[in-house]
């Protein structure tokens, strides 16, 4: 009898420990899903400012043409990669973007009528805010990645992660290198 | 306040005149910014200046005393010789005297006792120079980025504190506030007003042989009025076991993009979360939350308050305590003390104009 009651108070526990555990790991996996949805309204927010800015900016440079199909090339790869959740794609397309925007915003100091545009202040505005928002919520997502990966990996949670299947989710991190390999002809 | 609380407030000290190697006048300076045109901004309302001016004046009057009164004893020459005629007065005649009537042991007993007391004098003499310091620091910064600075308690500003915004600062008893500064920086362009201090207050508990046991607490805040309002009022505040059950039991819990975040503060708002939720979570950018974890980790157990137009950061306890720069052998502002200052300003900085954008 005692041994029974031994062993339905260890089962108890168990039971309790894998509830917690369960519910901790979709917690977790939740909020790192938040946080990429918090990453993915940013970016797509930094994607409906560029045809405004590369309008604006194609009726005063008409010198930077390539300039401007290869910022509108990045943006629809970023897309792509957003909506397949491609984190790699994502990440090098959105590397590329930021080099391509800054790189632009570099060329602007070239046409004063271009700089003085109302319009154009505006946008490099707007473009500056969501790009502090982009970075501020990368990090966030990394953070609650690493979060999520840890809880994973510890001992004993490996055993019970392995168990119900919940996988290792991949950092955001934009591609510095392809931000340098772009060769624009100016 | 008056006068007789401001020298008790420092009656232990006794400083040197090389302490203050360079003529240092509180009062004068704050009397220039009487007459400027600046306005500073407080959570009360303005400062009274006159009153500023008094206390700094006394600071400028007791350091003026310092300087003229006593040399440090470890600085006297004649200190080191006393302290041999003691030690060999001590070993050599009360030593055999009192070992031959009361035992080497008794001897032992007299030797500790000396020790202690000079531990603990020593304790209080330290402790009153860095509270002079302390003073003379913030005075010191606050004359190099152009703030207002009061040396001095004021009680009724406590009090106001108290009844204004209760949620923050309405704990305990016997409430004061100390080191107010009042200045202004750049967010974005446009120039905000801030305002700090350290707010004191007292728990009083009683004892089980019906006595009362006094604790005093010490919180620093700085405020910073951003003149536009926020769309809700909410308290921000450390998580805990009973912060996690009472806003369970509230329906009140809300969860951020941020785990950090989440898991370090809880919130305290009126009202339904359905409707106060997404104007929170609105003022609460990810950039906010980023820079909000990362000051709390400045200092112990930060609420921020969100009242109106005003952002409200308190920590536990007094966030100035080691400041490097020396009172002793000439006045001379470190600049890690200063960065000190700039740091914690920095991060609200950060945060005022990350909300701003938002309003």
């Amino acid at each position: 009898m005692a041994l029974l009651n031994t062993i339905l108070i260890i089962s108890g526990v168990l039971i309790v420990a894998i509830i917690v555990l369960y519910n901790k790991f979709i917690n977790l996996r939740n909020a790192v899903k938040n946080s990429w949805a918090g990453i993915d309204v940013q970016l797509k927010r930094r994607a409906d400012l560029i045809p405004n800015l590369v309008d604006v900016v194609k009726g005063y440079a008409t010198h930077e043409k390539m300039l401007l199909i290869n910022i509108t090339k990045m943006r629809s790869q970023m897309l792509s990669g957003l909506n397949s959740r491609n984190l790699s794609k994502t990440g090098s397309a959105d590397g590329a973007l930021t080099g391509l925007l800054k790189k632009l915003i570099m060329v602007a100091e070239n046409y004063p009528n271009l700089k003085a545009n109302k319009s154009f202040i505006d946008l490099q505005k707007q473009l500056r805010d969501t790009e502090d928002q982009i970075a501020a919520s990368r990090r966030i997502y990394n953070e609650n990645v690493t979060y999520y990966n840890t809880a994973l990996q510890v001992f004993p949670n490996n055993i019970f992660a392995n168990l119900f299947g919940f996988k290792k989710e991949s950092v955001f991190e934009s591609n510095v290198e392809d931000r340098k390999n772009i060769n624009i002809k100016l | 306040m008056n006068v007789e609380d401001v020298i008790r407030k420092q009656k232990f000290v006794r400083l040197d005149k090389f302490i203050f190697g360079e003529t240092f006048s509180s009062g004068v300076f704050n009397k220039t910014k009487a007459n400027s045109k600046n306005k500073f901004w407080g959570l009360t309302g303005s400062p009274d200046f006159s009153k500023i001016i008094v206390h700094s004046e006394l600071l400028d009057w007791q350091k003026d005393k310092f300087a003229k009164g006593l040399v440090p004893f470890w600085k006297r020459s004649s200190f080191i010789k006393r302290l041999i005629i003691f030690a060999l007065i001590l070993f050599f005649i009360i030593r055999p005297l009192i070992v031959f009537v009361f035992g080497s042991f008794f001897f032992i007993f007299i030797l500790l006792f000396f020790f202690i007391f000079a531990v603990a004098f020593l304790g209080i003499y330290f402790e009153e120079i860095n509270n002079l310091k302390q003073d003379v620091v913030k005075s010191e910064v606050a004359k190099k980025r152009g703030w207002l600075y009061d040396p001095a308690i004021d009680e009724v500003v406590g009090f106001n504190l108290a009844a204004m915004f209760p949620k923050i600062f309405n704990l305990g008893d016997e409430r004061f506030v100390d080191d107010q500064l009042w200045g202004s920086f750049d967010v974005d362009g446009v120039t905000k007003n801030f305002y700090s201090g350290i707010y004191c207050y007292t728990v009083i508990n009683k004892n089980s042989k019906g006595g009362e046991n006094k604790v005093k607490h010490f919180s620093n805040f700085f405020a910073i009025n951003l003149e536009k309002r926020l769309p809700v009022n909410f308290l921000l505040y450390p998580e805990s076991i009973f912060s996690r059950v009472s806003q369970k039991f509230n329906n009140h819990e809300i969860e951020v993009e941020s785990i950090e975040f989440n898991k370090i503060f809880a919130f305290d708002y009126a009202g339904r979360k359905d409707e106060q939720a997404v104007e929170i979570v609105k003022v609460l950018s990810p950039a906010v939350q980023l820079e909000l974890v990362d000051l709390s980790k400045k200092g112990k157990n930060l609420s921020v308050y969100f009242v109106d137009g005003v952002l409200i950061f308190s920590f536990k306890g007094k966030l100035f305590k080691k400041l490097k720069t020396q009172l002793i052998g000439g006045l001379n502002l470190v600049d890690d003390d200063l960065k000190f200052f700039d740091d914690y300003l920095q991060s609200i900085k950060t945060i005022a104009t990350e909300i701003i954008k938002k309003l």
